[in-house]
């Protein structure tokens, strides 16, 4: 029996990427000057915010620019980052939408750093 | 009174003839005999020899002698007298041979007189005859000359008036040749002033058309300002439905990010449920799909509502330019009908002035044609003058010529 996980995908800038969904406490509208900044780059609209807890129990928000929605994918599509490359990063690893890789980001870690 | 004393002793003896003595030795009246047969001769000087004779015969030869002194005497006298008188007759034939011959009137004067009572009144007739002539000549001499200036004056005057007929013939001429090129250009005027009034006529007809054009114009302009402002008023409705509409999608479109929000935080909590949330997660995959049909419908109302703003603010704009166009059409309508009334009222005066000089010109024409042919018949007349003038200059020459002739000829006769 092969092992799931959901993520949820958004896009930034264009850009997709993806999260574990379990961190994420809800998702909500954009608020100015409430984002945790901007790690994965300026947000073109900005329409949505991504309301997580931080290590710290408090709430934090990202904004984006769009949720593409909750995926549940296969263990074997994620993949790990090599440790180098993670270090001071946000991505932890990407999973494999077809032929695209789509980044996983660690929500918490953007929150601490 | 020799005779009267023949016996005076003192007195000497008549000489004694050669031969005069009778035979018997008396001499008888022989003394007498002599004296008589030389006075029958006509020589009144022989005497009779009154010493040679005695008694009756002495008395008588003294008595002789005093009758022979006395014829002589009275011959002397006679011859005096004779020689006075021819001398007056010479002088009166040298008078009349110098009047005729010099024309000389000053050779007889009034000391030409003589006490002959016979000749006295003849040579006071040939005075007063010569004294009349010398007035005569005196007048006629005033006269010739008058007449030679009179003459000369008439010529003088003649030839002037047949200079000046000359050349009022040839200004005539001329006149008469520029009348008839008046003629021609009268009627060519006439002609041209003809077509001006049809032409006038049919601008007047053409204006009143364009004035009748341009008041159908004006009403079409009123028209579509008309329907202009119904466009208008339509679209300003239309805009407002359309940001009624817009404000409706809006709605929609806050109710559809709503909904795909809650969709989204469904799907989210279905998967935080778990297997037992897979069927709600479903549910909300499917909400956040026709929310984001609705979004994506929403969206392309919005772009339609923008389009349609566009078009409505453009049919707005267009309508405005289309009011304004209409309402400067009208304007210039009207200022077109006023220029085309202006237009009409100067055209119609310019085709009543275009009848007046037609007539005008006609009548021009009418009134060239009289004067070209009154000038031909001046231009005859003054043919004819010119011609009597020329003869009048000739009779005047010839007469300034008669005149002179005359005052040679009285010239001739010297009357001072």
């Amino acid at each position: 029996m092969t092992s799931t996980v959901d993520i949820l995908v958004f896009e930034v800038a264009g850009v997709r990427f993806a999260a574990d969904a379990s961190q994420v406490v809800r998702i909500d509208r954009a608020v100015d000057e409430a984002s945790v900044g901007a790690p994965l780059g300026m947000p073109a609209v900005g329409l949505r915010a991504l309301v997580f807890r931080a290590g710290d129990g408090g709430l934090r928000r990202l904004d984006i620019d769009k949720v593409s929605g909750v995926k549940t994918v296969a263990i074997e599509s994620l993949r790990r980052l090599p440790p180098p490359a993670r270090v001071g990063h946000v991505p932890i690893g990407a999973w494999l939408d077809g032929d695209e890789a789509v980044l996983l980001v660690d929500l918490e870690r953007m929150a601490g750093t | 009174m020799s005779a009267e004393t023949p016996e005076n002793p003192n007195q000497p003896p008549a000489p004694k003839k050669k031969g005069g003595a009778s035979k018997n030795g008396s001499i008888g009246l022989l003394p007498l005999t002599n004296a008589l047969k030389a006075a029958a001769k006509g020589d009144f000087s022989a005497r009779a020899e009154v010493e040679r004779l005695t008694g009756e015969s002495a008395e008588v030869a003294a008595l002789l002698n005093q009758v022979l002194d006395q014829v002589a005497n009275r011959n002397t006298e006679f011859e005096a007298r004779k020689q006075q008188t021819v001398q007056v007759v010479d002088q009166a034939l040298d008078a009349l041979i110098a009047l005729v011959r010099q024309g000389e009137l000053n050779r007889w004067t009034s000391s030409n007189t003589t006490d002959d009572p016979l000749l006295g009144p003849l040579l006071e007739g040939f005075g007063k005859v010569i004294e009349t002539l010398r007035t005569f000549v005196r007048e006629i001499n005033e006269a010739a000359l008058r007449l030679s200036s009179s003459a000369n004056e008439v010529l003088a005057a003649s030839t002037q008036h047949e200079s000046s007929s000359t050349e009022q013939a040839a200004a005539i001429h001329e006149t008469t040749a520029t009348m008839e090129e008046l003629k021609h250009a009268s009627a060519q005027i006439a002609e041209n002033a003809g077509a001006v009034a049809r032409v006038a006529e049919e601008t007047l007809e053409s204006a009143r058309s364009g004035r009748g054009a341009i008041g159908e114009f004006i009403q079409a302009m009123q028209q579509i300002r008309a329907d202009s402002a119904a466009v208008a008023d339509s679209i300003a409705k239309l805009s407002k439905r359309v940001e009624r509409i817009g404000t409706v999608v809006e709605v929609i479109d806050e109710i559809a990010d709503r909904s795909d929000l809650l969709a989204l935080n469904a799907a989210l909590e279905g998967s935080r449920a778990g297997e037992a949330g897979k069927g709600f997660s479903i549910v909300a995959a499917e909400m956040r799909r026709l929310a984001e049909n609705v979004l994506d419908s929403t969206k392309e109302i919005k772009n339609l509502i923008t389009e349609i703003r566009e078009a409505t603010a453009a049919a707005a704009g267009a309508a405005d330019a289309s009011k304004s166009a209409t309402e400067s059409g009208e304007k210039l309508g009207s200022a077109a009908a006023s220029a085309v009334e202006s237009i009409l009222a100067g055209v119609q005066e310019t085709s009543d002035a275009a009848r007046v000089i037609n007539l005008a010109t006609q009548q021009q024409r009418t009134a060239t044609e009289q004067v070209v042919a009154s000038m031909a018949e001046i231009e005859d007349v003054t043919r004819q003058t010119t011609q009597a003038s020329k003869q009048a200059t000739g009779a005047a020459a010839e007469l300034t010529q008669l005149a002179g002739r005359l005052a040679e000829l009285i010239k001739r006769f010297k009357a001072d």
